[in-house]
């Protein structure tokens, strides 16, 4: 087992991801020891971190810079597709040409230019690449994603948190807010304070879900107008914009 | 946007909305459990130690831990109250947010 381990399930719903990069998946049976095992009504986050007081800090900290990287980077994915769909459009009157060359785009938005480009059936365009089978594996992992969503929205948060293996606090969420706390006794310095710092970065995470949901289907519903040769292909290239836009975060958060 | 995909995320934010107009009150517990040993723990076994009930109009009411000196005497157990009161913070942050979710949600074209 390693030191940290940010860890969520939906139990009974397969194995999920986290499109924010921040979670690995669990699998409840073998990964989750206490008593009490939770029902297959519930999502599940848990937080293992090490005895040290230091470590645990920092892991957490990490984390919660983490995902105010994923929080900038979505607030900057609308306006960007915006101007991309504005600044694609300039360049055609009925519909755009993308073979006729991209405009002045910086990355990630060049590559949304080449997807959407293979969408139109030109046949010189991006010659070498199968861009046909990228499309359908991002069309699956939005699928995908979009379905555990609408899941975790729908069940209770179920955050706990661990300290080396061992159980230090659970809080179930409902709906509505309502929240039940179990604490162990003793509790060490710092667990309560660590526990909530979990707590608030389970349910941060579950509103950056929906946000990124959100986020991407407004952007597959412009740039639908603008692909209209193949709005199916619109979803998954929004996908692929806001993931790409992420992981540019990510990278600069790792270089920081 | 597939319609199967929009009506699965618009059908999750119905049930929460539907919870959030629903709930009239909001309800935090914090309960404990004493570790005996290194052995799991069952929590189902856990004690309340404070709660607190915010109901919609203002109204609310908050049961508080107290602990008995050797003197007999009855003092607040402030530790746990401060625990207690972090997670009621957490719930009405919490409350709020989801409400400002559904706002949001309200505001964008989804089509």
């Amino acid at each position: 087992m390693s030191l940290v381990a940010f860890q969520f399930a939906l139990p009974g719903a397969g194995t999920p991801t986290d499109a924010l990069g921040l979670w690995q998946p669990a699998i409840v049976a073998e990964e989750i020891s206490f008593s009490a095992a939770p029902s297959a009504d519930i999502a599940l986050f848990r937080v293992d971190l090490p005895p040290d007081p230091g470590q645990a800090y920092l892991a957490l900290a990490q984390s919660s810079a983490q995902l105010q990287s994923v929080e900038i980077a979505l607030g900057q994915a609308a306006p960007r597709l915006e101007r991309f769909v504005q600044g694609a459009a300039l360049s055609g009157v009925e519909s755009v040409d993308f073979a006729a060359g991209a405009p002045a785009f910086a990355a990630p938005e060049r590559e949304l230019w080449l997807w959407l480009g293979s969408a139109t059936d030109q046949p010189s365009f991006a010659p070498g690449l199968d861009l046909r089978s990228v499309w359908n594996i991002a069309g699956g992992q939005a699928a995908a994603f979009f379905e555990q969503v609408g899941q975790a929205l729908s069940h209770f948060a179920w955050v706990e948190s661990a300290t080396d293996g061992q159980l230090v606090g659970r809080t179930t969420v409902g709906w509505t807010g309502d929240q039940t706390t179990f604490w162990r006794d003793p509790l060490l310095p710092g667990q309560v304070a660590n526990h909530t710092r979990c707590l608030q970065l389970a349910l941060a995470t579950r509103a950056a879900w929906l946000r990124l949901t959100v986020t991407v289907a407004q952007g597959a519903t412009r740039l639908a107008a603008l692909a209209s040769t193949a709005p199916i292909l619109a979803l998954p290239a929004a996908w692929k914009f806001v993931q790409e836009l992420l992981a540019q975060y990510r990278n600069l958060q790792e270089i920081q | 946007m597939p319609s199967e995909l929009e009506s699965n995320v618009r059908n999750a934010f119905e049930k929460l909305a539907k919870a959030l107009s629903d709930a009239s009150e909001l309800i935090v517990e914090t309960r404990y459990v004493v570790v005996e040993s290194s052995a799991q723990e069952d929590l189902d076994q856990s004690r309340l130690v404070a709660k607190t009930v915010i109901q919609i109009d203002g109204d609310h009411h908050t049961t508080i831990p107290m602990r008995k000196l050797e003197s007999e005497q009855l003092v607040v157990d402030e530790d746990l109250l401060e625990i207690h009161r972090e997670s009621v913070a957490s719930a009405i942050d919490y409350r709020m947010q989801a409400l400002e979710t559904l706002i949001d949600l309200v505001k964008t074209r989804f089509r």
